[in-house]
């Protein structure tokens, strides 16, 4: 479970970097709200570079958009999806 | 064709032309032989969502687009036709870069969708919901050029009544490099208040935006018209001098009609001989030149066309434009309504825009 | 200028091969030209099929006699080799007086030869000096241009996937205006690793060959190509000698605003664009005998057109896609399926859209199956669509004898 938790600061962490959400911090992520449409308002492009970020530091390679809109429906979900696949 | 309005104008440049009322802005100038814009803080003009992942050359295109539009009380022009030699530099660079990096896997796809030309075009669209003819001209020293005749055919077929139209190009330190070693820039580092006077080759880098709302319909305050423009194609002398004459006779005007004639004189020594040629065919207009304050660039006339709309407008030459470069061989009280600026990007891509006052 | 606009000359390279006659034979025998890469190298080269045409830069260098060969990327060489035969169908000599323009297309420009050599001009090692100018979009159209001795009006656009029939639409506007009497218009673009890497990013590259229209389809294949057509008026045509092909009767050019990549999957901006091009030619969605459909066989953009189509045509017209024959050229694609467009109407032919399987449940569409002949085609539609909503549609029509 700690690990867990760790893993979701640093995805957090990447996830601003990666898509330059300026002026954001870890803890105005909510887990569990969701990244696309409502909650943090990403669109498509967006879920193509979280793609990048989880095969650049992770290992993980998903080569289908509509798995990946459903691995990343929320930081959670994206964890999880993260500690299952990944290969680095 | 008809001439079109000017009815508002945006300038993002190395000099304070945005939003800037006062033509007598304090001048800038480089001593590394390259010339960046100032930027306007972009929180006015673009949403936080947007714009964390657009590069300069985006930013600055895309400001001063919706500045123009804004400008004019945010209208809905039936067409977007934007030119840009080179489109966003920093993309195009940026993913050839993580394609070697990260030899052709996990690549950013903000990059490659914003080296596409056409970026901006969309993005105006997106963003002011304006569903309409929308074209980009990627054509080197004619891409500004052929975004204003596209849009004056637009509006003089009753297609359009008005037209949004300008250009963009950014100057990237790494295309700055590039270009260095090919010799498209001066080897010695230069004063770019001495452009002209340096007896050698080679220029100095440029960057700049400028956006245009063009209209069928005559503003109600002091009005600038675009009048005609001509683009030369790898022109002979003949050539130049024979298309100076039709300009001049197609919209019944003589030489001595020409209040200034604005120069896209680059300081480099081996490219003087058609400018001098246009200088001798027109001893009585005022020459100017102006690429001391914004570099050279592919579409560097979008810079000399809005410095001209704003001496019109104003009917001065403002104080920062006369230095050793420019002298008034007129005085300064006298009026102007006709300005043809002449442009020569590297012998191969020449042209004359004719803007006048309107009546 | 009044009166009808015509087409006068039509060029093209493609994978399918080099000229009308081989595109039409592969077309024919319904033979697509996917393969693996043989000569752009990429990680990707057995990864997808993609639309290559076999032959070196050397080979296109010697098909297209050059005295001085320094410089000339892909894309330029393709340009001259396509617009080569559209000059000599128009019966155009290359030395003339006639007021010729040249309405170029291209999505990278020289972008294949400057993604080779960057780096070493970066890191100063050897010397590219000849491609000194390749780093943008207007270098093929002057190669192109200095070869022909086109000067009059010499121009480029990019609006991605839709560029090339843009540049035809212009080329009839310049006319229109009188500003030149003869425009050359049309695209091309060479594979290269910067757009194969793009679209790969974007994950809409199909790994097996494409399925236009298909619910199963899963994404584009890319290809590369050039293709021009000649636009003059009728009486300029038949004073200079040349035979009339077919005319182009309407066009327009729309931007949805809607995504800055994908379209809206209503088909909102599809549907205006081809109202607008049937009310430019005076037609009714009734009139239109075949339609040349963008086709990407993306999820997006084949619900997007279908959802368009239904909308527009009360019944279905002849329809399908090309681009699993020659991949997606993407700024070429406007003019290639142009010239397919104008030879359905000469052939009387319409053509199989290949890997055909399952419906769209969208809409059920089945589009033209096989390879049909002996059809009296009189007006055609080939559309395009683009990144940033830019979408364009051009009908071309039978030459009415009268």
């Amino acid at each position: 479970m700690q690990d867990q938790q760790e893993l979701i600061l640093t995805l957090k962490t990447q996830i601003i970097e990666s898509l330059n959400l300026q002026g954001m911090t870890p803890d105005e992520i909510d887990n569990n709200a969701p990244l696309f449409g409502e909650g943090l308002g990403l669109d498509s492009i967006d879920s193509l570079e979280l793609m990048v970020l989880l095969e650049r530091n992770y290992g993980i390679k998903i080569e289908d958009a509509r798995e990946g809109r459903k691995a990343m429906e929320s930081v959670t979900a994206m964890a999880q999806y993260i500690s299952e696949h990944r290969t680095k | 064709m008809k001439p079109v309005y000017i009815i508002s104008s945006s300038c993002i440049s190395p000099q304070a032309s945005f939003h800037n009322e006062n033509l007598d802005i304090p001048l800038h100038h480089t001593n590394e032989n390259v010339f960046y814009c100032i930027e306007p803080d972009y929180s006015k003009f673009i949403n936080p969502v947007q714009i964390r992942r657009m590069s300069r050359a985006l930013k600055m295109g895309f400001t001063a687009a919706i500045d123009c539009l804004q400008k004019a009380g945010d209208p809905r022009p039936q067409g977007i036709i934007i030119g840009t030699g080179k489109g966003c530099m920093t993309d195009t660079e940026q993913f050839l870069h993580s394609m070697r990096e990260f030899n052709e896997t996990a690549l950013n796809p903000t990059n490659f969708i914003h080296s596409t030309y056409n970026q901006i075009n969309g993005m105006v669209a997106l963003n002011k919901k304006i569903n309409s003819y929308n074209v980009t001209y990627v054509h080197r020293g004619f891409s500004f050029e052929h975004s204003l005749i596209d849009a004056m055919m637009l509006i003089d077929d009753g297609d359009a009544e008005m037209v949004l139209t300008g250009s963009f190009d950014e100057m990237t330190s790494e295309h700055f490099d590039v270009k260095q070693i090919w010799g498209f820039w001066k080897e010695e580092k230069i004063d770019s208040n001495q452009l002209m006077l340096s007896q050698t080759g080679g220029t100095i880098a440029g960057e700049g935006t400028s956006f245009y709302l063009l209209s069928n319909q005559k503003p109600s305050s002091i009005a600038v018209a675009l009048q005609d423009i001509r683009t030369l194609y790898k022109p002979s002398n003949d050539d130049i001098k024979n298309t100076l004459n039709l300009i001049l006779k197609d919209n019944e005007i003589t030489h001595d009609d020409i209040d200034i004639i604005m120069l896209g004189e680059s300081g480099d020594y081996h490219r003087q001989a058609p400018y001098q040629l246009i200088r001798e065919a027109l001893p009585m207009s005022q020459p100017l030149v102006f690429k001391h304050l914004c570099g050279e660039y592919d579409t560097s006339t979008n810079f000399a066309f809005w410095l001209s709309t704003e001496i019109l407008q104003h009917q001065s030459i403002p104080r920062y434009l006369i230095s050793p470069l420019n002298q008034l061989i007129k005085p300064s009280s006298s009026s102007i309504k006709t300005i043809l600026i002449y442009n020569n990007y590297f012998e191969q891509n020449q042209s004359m825009i004719l803007l006048r006052l309107a009546d | 200028m009044k009166g009808r606009l015509i087409v006068s000359g039509l060029g093209i390279y493609t994978a399918l091969g080099k000229g009308v006659e081989a595109n039409n034979y592969a077309l024919q025998s319904m033979q697509h030209g996917l393969s693996s890469l043989d000569y752009l190298k990429t990680i990707h080269a057995n990864a997808f099929p993609f639309g290559e045409i076999k032959k070196s830069a050397e080979e296109l260098i010697q098909e297209a006699e050059l005295q001085d060969n320094k410089g000339f990327t892909r894309t330029s060489l393709l340009g001259i080799l396509a617009l080569k035969e559209a000059y000599i169908q128009a019966k155009i000599p290359f030395s003339n007086s006639l007021r010729i323009g040249i309405i170029n297309a291209t999505s990278v420009g020289g972008m294949c030869e400057v993604e080779r050599y960057y780096f070493d001009v970066l890191d100063q090692v050897g010397d590219f000096s000849e491609y000194s100018d390749t780093i943008d979009c207007a270098d093929c159209t002057h190669r192109i241009a200095d070869y022909f001795g086109i000067k009059h009006y010499v121009t480029t656009i990019s609006t991605a996937c839709s560029s090339s029939a843009n540049a035809i639409m212009l080329g009839a506007r310049l006319i229109q205006k009188g500003i030149i009497d003869i425009a050359v218009c049309g695209g091309t673009d060479a594979l290269t690793r910067f757009t194969i890497n793009g679209f790969n990013s974007l994950k809409n590259i199909d790994k097996n060959h494409c399925r236009p229209f298909d619910a199963n389809r899963n994404g584009l294949n890319l290809g590369e190509g050039a293709a021009y057509i000649i636009l003059e008026s009728e009486q300029s045509c038949r004073e200079r000698g040349a035979s009339p092909l077919v005319e182009f009767a309407g066009f327009s050019n729309f931007n949805e605003a809607f995504h800055p990549t994908a379209p809206n999957p209503e088909g909102e901006g599809a549907y205006q664009v081809m109202k607008l091009a049937l009310e430019k030619a005076h037609l009714n969605p009734s009139d239109i005998d075949y339609i040349n459909a963008h086709g990407t066989a993306t999820l997006t953009n084949d619900e997007s057109e279908s959802n368009a189509m239904k909308r527009l045509f009360p019944v279905l017209p002849k329809f399908g896609s090309t681009k699993c024959y020659t991949g997606h050229t993407l700024a070429a694609a406007g003019a290639i399926e142009a010239v397919f467009s104008i030879q359905s109407i000469l052939k009387g032919a319409v053509y199989a859209n290949l890997n055909f399987e399952t419906p769209m449940p969208e809409t059920g569409f089945i589009p033209q199956l096989n390879y049909e002949s002996g059809l009296d085609i009189q007006h055609v539609m080939s559309n395009s669509f683009a990144f940033g909503g830019n979408n364009a549609s051009l009908i071309f029509s039978k030459i009415k004898t009268s």
